[in-house]
Protein backbone atom coordinates (compact mmCIF):
# COMPACT_ATOMS: atom_id res chain seq x y z
CA UNK A 1 0.00 0.00 0.00
CA UNK A 2 1.36 3.22 -0.52
CA UNK A 3 -0.80 5.03 2.39
CA UNK A 4 2.18 5.61 4.39
CA UNK A 5 2.61 8.90 6.20
CA UNK A 6 6.01 9.44 4.31
CA UNK A 7 4.05 9.43 1.29
CA UNK A 8 1.56 12.16 2.21
CA UNK A 9 4.85 14.57 3.49
CA UNK A 10 6.29 14.11 -0.10
CA UNK A 11 3.08 14.99 -1.76
CA UNK A 12 2.83 18.00 0.57
CA UNK A 13 6.25 18.85 -0.18
CA UNK A 14 5.86 19.01 -4.12
CA UNK A 15 1.98 20.45 -4.02
CA UNK A 16 4.29 23.74 -1.82
CA UNK A 17 6.94 23.60 -4.53
CA UNK A 18 4.28 23.71 -7.18
CA UNK A 19 2.21 26.47 -5.59
CA UNK A 20 5.71 28.61 -5.24
CA UNK A 21 6.29 27.95 -9.02
CA UNK A 22 2.85 29.02 -10.05
CA UNK A 23 2.59 32.05 -7.40
CA UNK A 24 6.25 33.03 -9.00
CA UNK A 25 5.18 32.86 -12.11
CA UNK A 26 2.06 34.64 -11.52
CA UNK A 27 3.85 37.62 -10.29
CA UNK A 28 5.81 37.85 -13.40
CA UNK A 29 3.08 38.08 -15.49
CA UNK A 30 1.75 40.93 -13.26
CA UNK A 31 4.70 42.59 -13.12
CA UNK A 32 5.66 41.85 -16.81
CA UNK A 33 1.73 42.67 -18.14
CA UNK A 34 1.74 46.07 -15.95
CA UNK A 35 5.28 46.57 -18.26
CA UNK A 36 3.21 45.76 -21.38
CA UNK A 37 0.07 48.34 -21.03
CA UNK A 38 2.36 51.02 -20.14
CA UNK A 39 3.28 50.63 -23.58
CA UNK A 40 6.36 52.56 -22.96
CA UNK A 41 8.15 49.08 -22.22
CA UNK A 42 6.55 46.34 -24.91
CA UNK A 43 10.06 44.82 -25.16
CA UNK A 44 11.26 44.19 -21.53
CA UNK A 45 6.95 43.84 -20.74
CA UNK A 46 6.82 40.75 -23.29
CA UNK A 47 10.47 39.39 -21.72
CA UNK A 48 9.21 39.30 -18.25
CA UNK A 49 5.72 37.48 -19.61
CA UNK A 50 7.61 35.27 -21.22
CA UNK A 51 10.18 34.17 -18.28
CA UNK A 52 6.94 33.70 -16.26
CA UNK A 53 5.28 31.39 -18.71
CA UNK A 54 8.78 29.69 -18.57
CA UNK A 55 8.12 28.90 -14.71
CA UNK A 56 4.71 27.95 -15.19
CA UNK A 57 5.81 25.47 -17.75
CA UNK A 58 8.32 23.64 -15.17
CA UNK A 59 5.66 23.45 -12.35
CA UNK A 60 3.92 19.83 -13.94
CA UNK A 61 7.73 18.70 -14.75
CA UNK A 62 8.34 19.04 -11.14
CA UNK A 63 5.45 16.95 -9.98
CA UNK A 64 6.36 14.63 -12.00
CA UNK A 65 10.29 14.68 -10.55
CA UNK A 66 8.50 14.43 -7.11
CA UNK A 67 6.86 10.55 -8.86
CA UNK A 68 10.07 9.84 -9.43
CA UNK A 69 11.36 10.41 -6.01
CA UNK A 70 8.07 8.61 -4.64
CA UNK A 71 8.27 5.75 -6.94
CA UNK A 72 11.61 5.17 -5.80
CA UNK A 73 11.36 5.43 -2.05
CA UNK A 74 8.45 2.79 -2.38
CA UNK A 75 10.80 0.75 -4.56
CA UNK A 76 8.18 0.34 -6.96
CA UNK A 77 10.03 -0.26 -9.92
CA UNK A 78 6.79 -0.45 -12.36
CA UNK A 79 5.83 2.87 -11.24
CA UNK A 80 9.63 3.98 -11.72
CA UNK A 81 9.83 3.03 -14.89
CA UNK A 82 6.42 4.70 -16.30
CA UNK A 83 7.87 8.22 -14.62
CA UNK A 84 11.21 7.39 -16.08
CA UNK A 85 9.75 7.46 -19.89
CA UNK A 86 7.63 10.10 -18.87
CA UNK A 87 10.77 12.37 -18.14
CA UNK A 88 12.23 11.05 -21.10
CA UNK A 89 9.57 11.97 -23.35
CA UNK A 90 9.72 16.04 -21.76
CA UNK A 91 13.25 16.06 -22.18
CA UNK A 92 12.67 14.93 -26.16
CA UNK A 93 9.92 18.16 -26.41
CA UNK A 94 12.40 20.16 -24.63
CA UNK A 95 15.63 19.42 -26.92
CA UNK A 96 13.29 19.29 -30.29
CA UNK A 97 11.84 22.92 -29.36
CA UNK A 98 15.88 24.19 -28.53
CA UNK A 99 16.75 22.88 -31.68
CA UNK A 100 13.71 24.17 -33.42
CA UNK A 101 12.46 21.00 -35.05
CA UNK A 102 8.70 21.53 -35.90
CA UNK B 1 4.15 51.30 -38.71
CA UNK B 2 1.18 53.48 -37.34
CA UNK B 3 -0.25 52.57 -34.40
CA UNK B 4 -3.64 53.40 -33.34
CA UNK B 5 -4.08 55.28 -30.08
CA UNK B 6 -5.92 52.71 -27.69
CA UNK B 7 -3.19 49.74 -29.19
CA UNK B 8 -0.55 48.38 -26.95
CA UNK B 9 0.70 46.63 -30.30
CA UNK B 10 0.28 44.75 -33.12
CA UNK B 11 1.32 41.00 -32.78
CA UNK B 12 2.06 39.27 -36.32
CA UNK B 13 1.85 35.69 -36.44
CA UNK B 14 2.53 33.35 -39.23
CA UNK B 15 -1.28 31.51 -40.10
CA UNK B 16 -0.28 28.48 -41.56
CA UNK B 17 0.08 30.41 -45.59
CA UNK B 18 -0.56 34.08 -44.50
CA UNK B 19 0.48 36.13 -41.73
CA UNK B 20 -2.22 37.09 -39.49
CA UNK B 21 -2.05 41.04 -37.61
CA UNK B 22 -3.78 41.18 -34.33
CA UNK B 23 -4.39 44.67 -32.51
CA UNK B 24 -3.93 44.27 -29.12
CA UNK B 25 -5.19 46.81 -26.85
CA UNK B 26 -5.49 46.69 -23.08
CA UNK B 27 -9.75 46.26 -24.12
CA UNK B 28 -8.30 42.72 -25.32
CA UNK B 29 -5.77 41.84 -22.72
CA UNK B 30 -8.81 42.81 -19.89
CA UNK B 31 -11.59 40.24 -22.12
CA UNK B 32 -8.52 37.25 -22.27
CA UNK B 33 -8.13 38.23 -18.53
CA UNK B 34 -11.98 37.41 -18.46
CA UNK B 35 -12.78 34.78 -20.15
CA UNK B 36 -9.53 33.15 -18.27
CA UNK B 37 -11.38 33.64 -15.41
CA UNK B 38 -15.19 32.02 -16.00
CA UNK B 39 -12.77 29.01 -17.96
CA UNK B 40 -10.68 28.29 -14.95
CA UNK B 41 -14.04 28.21 -12.63
CA UNK B 42 -15.88 25.66 -14.95
CA UNK B 43 -12.57 23.67 -16.23
CA UNK B 44 -11.14 23.02 -12.67
CA UNK B 45 -15.00 22.00 -11.07
CA UNK B 46 -14.73 19.37 -14.05
CA UNK B 47 -10.78 18.36 -13.71
CA UNK B 48 -11.01 19.36 -17.68
CA UNK B 49 -8.66 22.79 -17.24
CA UNK B 50 -9.65 25.65 -19.06
CA UNK B 51 -8.63 25.28 -22.66
CA UNK B 52 -12.05 23.67 -23.64
CA UNK B 53 -13.84 26.95 -22.92
CA UNK B 54 -10.97 29.39 -23.86
CA UNK B 55 -10.10 28.16 -27.23
CA UNK B 56 -12.86 28.70 -29.08
CA UNK B 57 -13.64 31.88 -27.35
CA UNK B 58 -10.51 32.84 -28.97
CA UNK B 59 -11.15 31.35 -32.16
CA UNK B 60 -14.54 33.53 -32.50
CA UNK B 61 -14.22 36.05 -30.56
CA UNK B 62 -10.80 38.07 -30.41
CA UNK B 63 -9.60 36.15 -33.96
CA UNK B 64 -6.76 34.68 -33.09
CA UNK B 65 -5.58 31.53 -35.34
CA UNK B 66 -6.07 28.23 -34.56
CA UNK B 67 -2.89 27.52 -33.51
CA UNK B 68 -1.92 30.74 -31.82
CA UNK B 69 -5.42 30.11 -29.74
CA UNK B 70 -3.84 26.48 -28.73
CA UNK B 71 -0.51 27.38 -27.87
CA UNK B 72 -2.82 30.20 -25.19
CA UNK B 73 -4.73 27.64 -24.43
CA UNK B 74 -2.22 24.93 -23.28
CA UNK B 75 -0.56 27.58 -20.72
CA UNK B 76 -4.31 27.92 -18.96
CA UNK B 77 -4.38 24.02 -18.78
CA UNK B 78 -0.48 24.09 -17.28
CA UNK B 79 -2.08 26.70 -14.90
CA UNK B 80 -5.22 24.98 -13.74
CA UNK B 81 -3.21 21.65 -13.34
CA UNK B 82 -0.62 22.68 -10.92
CA UNK B 83 -3.41 24.67 -8.66
CA UNK B 84 -5.88 21.98 -8.72
CA UNK B 85 -3.40 19.07 -8.30
CA UNK B 86 -1.36 21.00 -5.48
CA UNK B 87 -4.95 21.59 -3.91
CA UNK B 88 -5.47 18.03 -3.43
CA UNK B 89 -2.53 16.58 -2.42
CA UNK B 90 -2.31 14.47 1.03
CA UNK B 91 -6.35 13.94 0.18
CA UNK B 92 -5.30 10.72 -2.02
CA UNK B 93 -7.23 11.23 -4.75
CA UNK B 94 -4.84 11.23 -7.19
CA UNK B 95 -3.77 8.02 -8.68
CA UNK B 96 -0.38 8.45 -9.48
CA UNK B 97 0.71 4.93 -10.59
CA UNK B 98 -2.20 4.99 -12.64
CA UNK B 99 -1.43 7.94 -13.80
CA UNK B 100 2.36 8.09 -14.65
CA UNK B 101 1.21 4.98 -16.89
CA UNK B 102 -1.08 6.82 -18.94
CA UNK B 103 1.19 9.75 -19.15
CA UNK B 104 3.42 8.02 -21.21
CA UNK B 105 0.41 7.49 -23.82
CA UNK B 106 -0.63 10.69 -23.62
CA UNK B 107 2.81 12.71 -23.46
CA UNK B 108 4.34 10.56 -26.70
CA UNK B 109 0.73 11.81 -28.29
CA UNK B 110 0.81 15.08 -27.26
CA UNK B 111 4.50 15.77 -28.15
CA UNK B 112 3.52 13.85 -31.95
CA UNK B 113 0.54 15.97 -32.54
CA UNK B 114 2.70 19.21 -31.78
CA UNK B 115 4.80 18.37 -34.54
CA UNK B 116 1.66 17.01 -37.04
CA UNK B 117 -0.37 20.02 -36.35
CA UNK B 118 0.68 22.68 -38.89
CA UNK B 119 0.59 20.15 -41.53
CA UNK B 120 -2.94 18.62 -40.66
CA UNK B 121 -6.12 20.10 -42.41
CA UNK B 122 -7.96 21.71 -40.00
CA UNK B 123 -11.26 20.05 -40.92
CA UNK B 124 -10.51 17.07 -39.97
CA UNK B 125 -9.06 18.30 -36.38
CA UNK B 126 -12.26 19.97 -35.94
CA UNK B 127 -14.68 16.60 -37.30
CA UNK B 128 -12.70 14.17 -34.77
CA UNK B 129 -12.86 16.45 -31.96
CA UNK B 130 -16.85 16.97 -32.05
CA UNK B 131 -17.26 13.75 -32.67
CA UNK B 132 -15.49 12.51 -29.84
CA UNK B 133 -17.00 15.21 -27.22
CA UNK B 134 -20.33 14.55 -28.54
CA UNK B 135 -20.12 10.31 -27.95
CA UNK B 136 -18.51 11.68 -24.25
CA UNK B 137 -21.15 13.64 -23.70
CA UNK B 138 -23.98 11.15 -24.34
CA UNK B 139 -21.82 8.58 -22.33
CA UNK B 140 -22.09 10.36 -19.48
CA UNK B 141 -25.91 11.23 -19.74
CA UNK B 142 -26.67 7.12 -19.57
CA UNK B 143 -24.59 6.56 -16.75
CA UNK B 144 -26.10 10.15 -14.38
CA UNK B 145 -26.79 7.45 -11.31
CA UNK B 146 -24.08 5.44 -11.28
CA UNK B 147 -21.38 5.42 -8.62
CA UNK B 148 -17.88 3.56 -9.19
CA UNK B 149 -17.40 3.41 -5.40
CA UNK B 150 -17.03 0.05 -3.20
CA UNK B 151 -18.35 0.96 0.20
CA UNK B 152 -16.31 -1.97 2.00
CA UNK B 153 -13.26 -0.47 2.76
CA UNK B 154 -11.00 -3.77 3.54
CA UNK B 155 -11.82 -4.57 -0.53
CA UNK B 156 -7.82 -4.82 -2.13
CA UNK B 157 -7.76 -2.07 -4.52
CA UNK B 158 -5.48 -4.14 -6.49
CA UNK B 159 -1.73 -2.32 -8.63
CA UNK B 160 -3.74 0.47 -10.29
CA UNK B 161 -6.70 1.25 -8.24
CA UNK B 162 -6.84 3.37 -5.07
CA UNK B 163 -9.09 4.04 -1.87
CA UNK B 164 -9.91 7.53 -0.51
CA UNK B 165 -11.98 9.32 2.22
CA UNK B 166 -14.90 10.40 0.24
CA UNK B 167 -17.16 13.58 1.21
CA UNK B 168 -20.38 13.19 -0.74
CA UNK B 169 -20.84 9.35 0.84
CA UNK B 170 -18.43 10.10 4.21
CA UNK B 171 -16.50 7.42 4.42
CA UNK B 172 -13.07 5.66 2.95
CA UNK B 173 -14.05 4.43 -0.90
CA UNK B 174 -11.95 1.98 -2.71
CA UNK B 175 -12.41 0.72 -6.48
CA UNK B 176 -10.33 -0.92 -8.82
CA UNK B 177 -8.74 0.04 -12.61
CA UNK B 178 -10.38 -2.37 -15.35
CA UNK B 179 -10.15 -1.89 -18.79
CA UNK B 180 -6.12 -0.32 -18.64
CA UNK B 181 -5.67 -0.32 -22.51
CA UNK B 182 -8.76 1.08 -23.06
CA UNK B 183 -7.40 3.71 -20.78
CA UNK B 184 -3.95 3.84 -22.64
CA UNK B 185 -6.24 4.63 -26.11
CA UNK B 186 -7.87 7.06 -24.44
CA UNK B 187 -5.08 8.82 -23.37
CA UNK B 188 -3.25 8.35 -26.93
CA UNK B 189 -6.32 10.42 -28.20
CA UNK B 190 -6.02 12.90 -25.38
CA UNK B 191 -2.79 13.96 -25.44
CA UNK B 192 -3.53 14.00 -29.56
CA UNK B 193 -6.23 16.76 -28.53
CA UNK B 194 -4.23 18.45 -25.98
CA UNK B 195 -1.25 18.78 -28.85
CA UNK B 196 -3.34 19.69 -31.74
CA UNK B 197 -6.11 22.20 -30.39
CA UNK B 198 -4.60 23.51 -26.78
CA UNK B 199 -7.44 22.24 -24.53
CA UNK B 200 -6.61 20.00 -21.77
CA UNK B 201 -6.64 16.48 -22.55
CA UNK B 202 -9.07 15.41 -19.63
CA UNK B 203 -12.24 16.40 -21.29
CA UNK B 204 -11.80 12.84 -22.61
CA UNK B 205 -10.10 10.62 -19.89
CA UNK B 206 -12.42 11.49 -16.85
CA UNK B 207 -15.40 10.32 -18.40
CA UNK B 208 -13.42 7.77 -19.93
CA UNK B 209 -11.93 6.74 -16.44
CA UNK B 210 -14.95 6.98 -14.67
CA UNK B 211 -17.41 5.12 -17.27
CA UNK B 212 -15.27 2.57 -18.70
CA UNK B 213 -12.20 1.79 -16.19
CA UNK B 214 -14.08 2.19 -13.28
CA UNK B 215 -12.55 5.22 -11.30
CA UNK B 216 -14.74 6.95 -8.99
CA UNK B 217 -15.62 10.57 -11.26
CA UNK B 218 -13.12 12.56 -8.45
CA UNK B 219 -10.52 10.85 -8.27
CA UNK B 220 -10.76 10.03 -12.17
CA UNK B 221 -10.98 14.57 -12.45
CA UNK B 222 -7.83 14.45 -9.37
CA UNK B 223 -5.83 12.19 -11.50
CA UNK B 224 -6.72 13.47 -15.10
CA UNK B 225 -5.29 17.68 -13.23
CA UNK B 226 -2.19 16.07 -12.98
CA UNK B 227 -1.90 14.50 -16.13
CA UNK B 228 -3.32 17.53 -18.07
CA UNK B 229 -0.03 19.97 -17.17
CA UNK B 230 2.10 17.08 -17.84
CA UNK B 231 0.75 16.62 -21.76
CA UNK B 232 0.17 20.22 -21.99
CA UNK B 233 3.97 20.50 -21.16
CA UNK B 234 4.89 17.31 -23.89
CA UNK B 235 3.81 20.21 -26.45
CA UNK B 236 3.87 23.44 -25.45
CA UNK B 237 7.87 23.98 -25.87
CA UNK B 238 7.23 23.40 -29.16
CA UNK B 239 4.39 26.25 -29.79
CA UNK B 240 7.23 28.73 -28.03
CA UNK B 241 9.89 27.58 -30.56
CA UNK B 242 7.73 27.69 -33.28
CA UNK B 243 6.43 31.49 -32.50
CA UNK B 244 3.20 30.85 -32.01
CA UNK B 245 2.40 31.85 -28.66
CA UNK B 246 0.99 35.38 -27.66
CA UNK B 247 3.12 35.64 -24.29
CA UNK B 248 0.61 39.35 -23.31
CA UNK B 249 -2.32 36.81 -23.92
CA UNK B 250 -1.15 34.07 -22.69
CA UNK B 251 -0.15 35.78 -19.46
CA UNK B 252 -3.93 37.29 -19.58
CA UNK B 253 -5.15 34.17 -19.68
CA UNK B 254 -3.64 32.29 -17.31
CA UNK B 255 -3.84 35.33 -14.33
CA UNK B 256 -7.38 34.67 -15.09
CA UNK B 257 -7.97 31.39 -14.91
CA UNK B 258 -5.79 31.42 -11.57
CA UNK B 259 -8.42 33.55 -10.09
CA UNK B 260 -11.30 31.83 -11.65
CA UNK B 261 -9.63 27.80 -10.93
CA UNK B 262 -9.48 29.02 -7.03
CA UNK B 263 -13.52 29.42 -6.91
CA UNK B 264 -13.48 26.38 -9.22
CA UNK B 265 -11.90 24.19 -6.82
CA UNK B 266 -13.74 26.11 -3.75
CA UNK B 267 -16.98 24.64 -5.25
CA UNK B 268 -15.90 21.12 -6.94
CA UNK B 269 -15.61 19.41 -3.06
CA UNK B 270 -19.65 20.77 -2.51
CA UNK B 271 -20.83 19.51 -5.41
CA UNK B 272 -22.07 15.83 -6.09
CA UNK B 273 -20.89 13.52 -8.77
CA UNK B 274 -24.19 13.59 -10.45
CA UNK B 275 -24.15 17.52 -11.09
CA UNK B 276 -20.92 17.19 -12.01
CA UNK B 277 -21.89 14.69 -14.82
CA UNK B 278 -25.39 16.72 -15.90
CA UNK B 279 -22.70 20.12 -16.44
CA UNK B 280 -19.96 17.99 -18.15
CA UNK B 281 -22.19 16.41 -20.62
CA UNK B 282 -23.90 19.95 -21.00
CA UNK B 283 -20.78 21.18 -21.75
CA UNK B 284 -19.41 18.69 -24.28
CA UNK B 285 -22.29 18.96 -26.03
CA UNK B 286 -21.83 23.31 -26.50
CA UNK B 287 -18.29 22.16 -27.48
CA UNK B 288 -19.16 19.69 -30.47
CA UNK B 289 -21.64 21.90 -31.79
CA UNK B 290 -19.48 24.45 -31.83
CA UNK B 291 -16.89 23.20 -33.69
CA UNK B 292 -19.34 21.66 -36.23
CA UNK B 293 -20.62 25.23 -36.49
CA UNK B 294 -17.45 26.28 -37.13
CA UNK B 295 -16.49 23.43 -39.78
CA UNK B 296 -19.77 24.97 -42.02
CA UNK B 297 -18.76 27.36 -45.02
Amino acid sequence: MNASPRYFDIDRLFARLMLAGVGSSAACMVIGLVMFLAADDLSHGTAVVTFGLMLLMLTPALRVAGAVVEAIRARDWFFVTTTGVVILLLGLTLTLALYRVS
Amino acid sequence: MITPPDAVAILTFRSRSHPVQLLITSATIALVMGAGAVAGCLGALLGIGGGVFLVPFLQFVVGLPLNVAAGVGLMTVIATSSVVSAGSAGRRLVNLRLGMLLQVAASASALIAALLVVRLPQTILYLMFSAVTAFIALLMLSRLERRNVILDASVEPGTLGGRFYDEESGREVVYRTRKIPAALGVSLAAGFVSGSLGIGGGILQVPALNAWCGVPLRAAAATSAVMIGVTAVSSAPLYFARGDLSAPLAAAAVLGVLVGSRAGFWFGGRASAKWLKLLMAGVLGFVSITYIVKMLP
